[in-house]
């Protein structure tokens, strides 16, 4: 066997098994058949390949490890199997293609029937959908409207009534601004809650788009890009994405807004860090059992401010309950789902909050 | 759902620690080749172990074809465990493809984790320029060449009967379990994604600490692979072993346990 393999008697007595196999076998030796020796202290009918001169020699092994007087020993029988090995090469590439085939066969019946079964939930998920969409214009329209005007009317009346009328008691005085305050309050709720509605009609307008521009942007807008009080620090490298440059700029707008309300009152300053890598991932999340592996930017938004109790953290992730201080974290997170991504919060009590944001770098319906 | 994850990857819960440590087993191979490790951190932690699909006592039919052919799939099902047993600060400790997935893993969502333990990490196994991997490409078609003559019909290698070892009674009950049973086809097709993959871009994004435990002698990630993937993970701990072969965590569990928990120490403060 040694002269087969062609090694001299030096080398080969002390050479371990691994050592006199072929590449390939080693890695099979490290990955399979070592971790079923140590756990069975046997193995029967292994197929391994030696390397030798005259190329690889196709070897089935049996294999037993024993306590003897010695330590532990290692009791190995072989039998060359080169002509069975050829018949056994020809066998293997029939399976090879009978498998396909079948793979084949199965995978396109597997997918006539799914197409089916989708195309009648699609049926009446669209139904269902008009069905929605009907009635999310009515209250539209009242919010828009029908609600709008009772609340621009009892403002104007009591501007009216306080101008108008002389010496009132100041407890009336009093109350009738309350009253306008209110009531602008409401009217404003209303209005973000319009713009967050807006975002579901329009299509967004896709450009490239630089994410140090953006932020930059969103920090102008705010009118905070001076401010001694913000640091706003990012580290990453010209990235880029396609994406509606004045909707992501809402969200950066929304992101630092929230950071400014839960500013931690103990902090001198603002931190906020912004970083930013490419990476890889399934870009679809709704339909099951579909995979196609597209480039992300995984975004990381984090501040030193009071961050957020369980209440927002929920919110963000089923965006249910609407009131005026967390719609900013809803729309933002319309915002990044109208874009094809997702985003993530974590946040502990007292230490900040903690964004992730998945965004494609290119959506596919771009 | 939780059933659905728990059974899909046989995921499997036990120790009485807070601390949470994830453990995924390496190619051609299973949960079960943690058995020399858990009892360790046992006490400390609660240890989480699970299968790969196609791997051990794994729901078979849930593989994919197109989700598997990216070890980026087989990192969404760490994130899937994690997200449905609600587990954060997550210590992952991964035997060889292993150590990609994990890294992969908290690529996407570095918050889940707390460390990363690499054992025989290799970013890349075929040589490129520039870098030495271990093999070429001719090397790792031969393996699959090995792996189609030991899944031919006549060689029960692997199947779940040869675990039964009747002329073996000294086996305890355990061990009677089907150790490495796995499904032909998918290992093979696993084997293609571990061996051809490429992750040396992904090394200098990751955030999180890690450990690399780098074997002696090993053929599947030599040194040198190890060298390169310490220099590329910033703030990566290096640890090189006296431990020969690919698996020390089965063959020199006593120094990858002692390594393990040095480097712990500094991960919680």
């Amino acid at each position: 066997m040694r002269i087969k393999l062609g090694l001299d008697i030096e080398t080969f007595i002390g050479s371990q098994l691994a050592d006199i196999l072929t590449s390939g076998s080693q890695i099979f030796y490290q990955t399979h058949f070592y971790p079923l020796l140590k756990m069975q202290k046997s193995a029967r009918e292994i197929f391994m390949e030696f390397k030798s001169p005259n190329g690889p020699i196709p070897v089935l092994l049996n294999i037993e490890i024993n306590n003897s007087e010695l330590g532990l020993e290692m009791v190995c029988g072989g039998m060359e199997i080169s002509g069975r090995n050829r018949y056994e090469k020809e066998l293997i590439e029939a399976k090879k293609v009978a498998e396909q085939a079948l793979v084949e066969n199965i995978e396109l019946k597997k997918t006539e029937n799914a197409l089916l079964l989708n195309q009648r939930t699609l049926e009446s998920q669209l139904r269902k959908l008009k069905l929605l969409k009907e009635q999310q214009q009515q209250v539209f329209k009242l919010i828009s409207h029908d609600l709008q005007e009772p609340l621009r009317k009892t403002i104007l009346y009591s501007d009216y009534i306080g101008t108008k009328v002389n010496s009132l008691p100041e407890s009336i005085e009093k109350g009738l601004s309350k009253l306008v305050t209110f009531s602008t309050q409401m009217s404003d709720m209303l209005l973000t809650l319009l713009h967050f509605k807006e975002l579901d009609e329009i299509d967004l307008v896709y450009s490239k788009v630089i994410l140090s521009e953006v932020i930059e942007d969103a920090l102008k807008e705010l009118n905070i890009q001076n401010n001694k009080e913000i640091e706003v620090s990012c580290t990453y490298k010209n990235q880029e994405l396609y994406g509606d440059k004045r909707i992501l700029t809402r969200l950066f707008m929304e992101l630092f807004k929230n950071s400014i309300n839960d500013k931690n009152p103990d902090n001198k300053t603002l931190i906020i860090d912004i970083s930013s890598i490419e990476t890889i991932k399934n870009s679809f999340t709704e339909v099951s059992n579909r995979y196609q592996y597209d480039k992300f930017l995984r975004i990381t938004y984090t501040d030193n401010g009071l961050g957020f109790a369980k209440k927002f953290y929920e919110i963000i992730h089923k965006s249910v309950e609407f009131n005026k201080i967390n719609i900013g974290l809803a729309y933002s997170k319309q915002i990044v789902e109208k874009h094809q991504g997702s985003i993530a919060a974590k946040s502990v009590n007292g230490k900040g909050v903690h964004y992730t944001i998945l965004m494609p770098v290119q959506p596919h319906d771009f | 759902m939780t059933q659905g994850i728990v059974k899909r990857n046989n995921v499997t819960i036990k120790g009485e620690g807070e601390k949470i440590i994830l453990f995924a087993h390496g190619f051609g191979c299973d949960q079960n080749m943690w058995r020399f490790i858990t009892p360790a951190f046992e006490k400390d932690h609660k240890i989480v172990l699970f299968d790969y699909i196609g791997c051990g006592n794994s729901d078979t039919s849930a593989y994919n074809f197109e989700k598997y052919s990216n070890l980026r799939g087989y990192a969404q099902d760490v994130l899937d465990i994690c997200m449905e047993l609600q587990l954060s600060n997550v210590i992952f400790i991964g035997h060889s493809v292993s150590s990609m997935i994990g890294l992969l893993a908290a690529l996407e969502q570095p918050n889940l984790f707390n460390s990363l333990v690499l054992i025989g990490p290799s970013a890349r196994y075929i040589n490129d320029e520039n870098y030495k991997g271990g093999f070429s490409q001719e090397d790792l078609e031969g393996l699959l060449n090995v792996m189609d003559n030991n899944y031919l019909g006549w060689a029960n290698f692997l199947a779940p009967t040869v675990m039964k070892n009747d002329d073996k009674p000294e086996l305890t009950e355990e061990l009677k379990e089907s150790f490495c049973s796995s499904d032909r086809t998918i290992t093979r097709k696993f084997a293609e994604v571990t061996f051809f993959s490429d992750n040396r871009d992904d090394l200098p994004k990751i955030d999180v600490p890690c450990l690399i435990l780098q074997c002696s002698e090993d053929v599947i990630a030599p040194d040198e692979v190890g060298q390169y993937i310490h220099k590329h993970i910033k703030n990566s701990t290096y640890k090189k072993m006296k431990a020969t072969g690919h698996c020390p965590h089965m063959s020199h569990p006593e120094e990858t346990i002692k390594f393990t928990k040095e480097f712990l120490k500094h991960q919680y403060h």
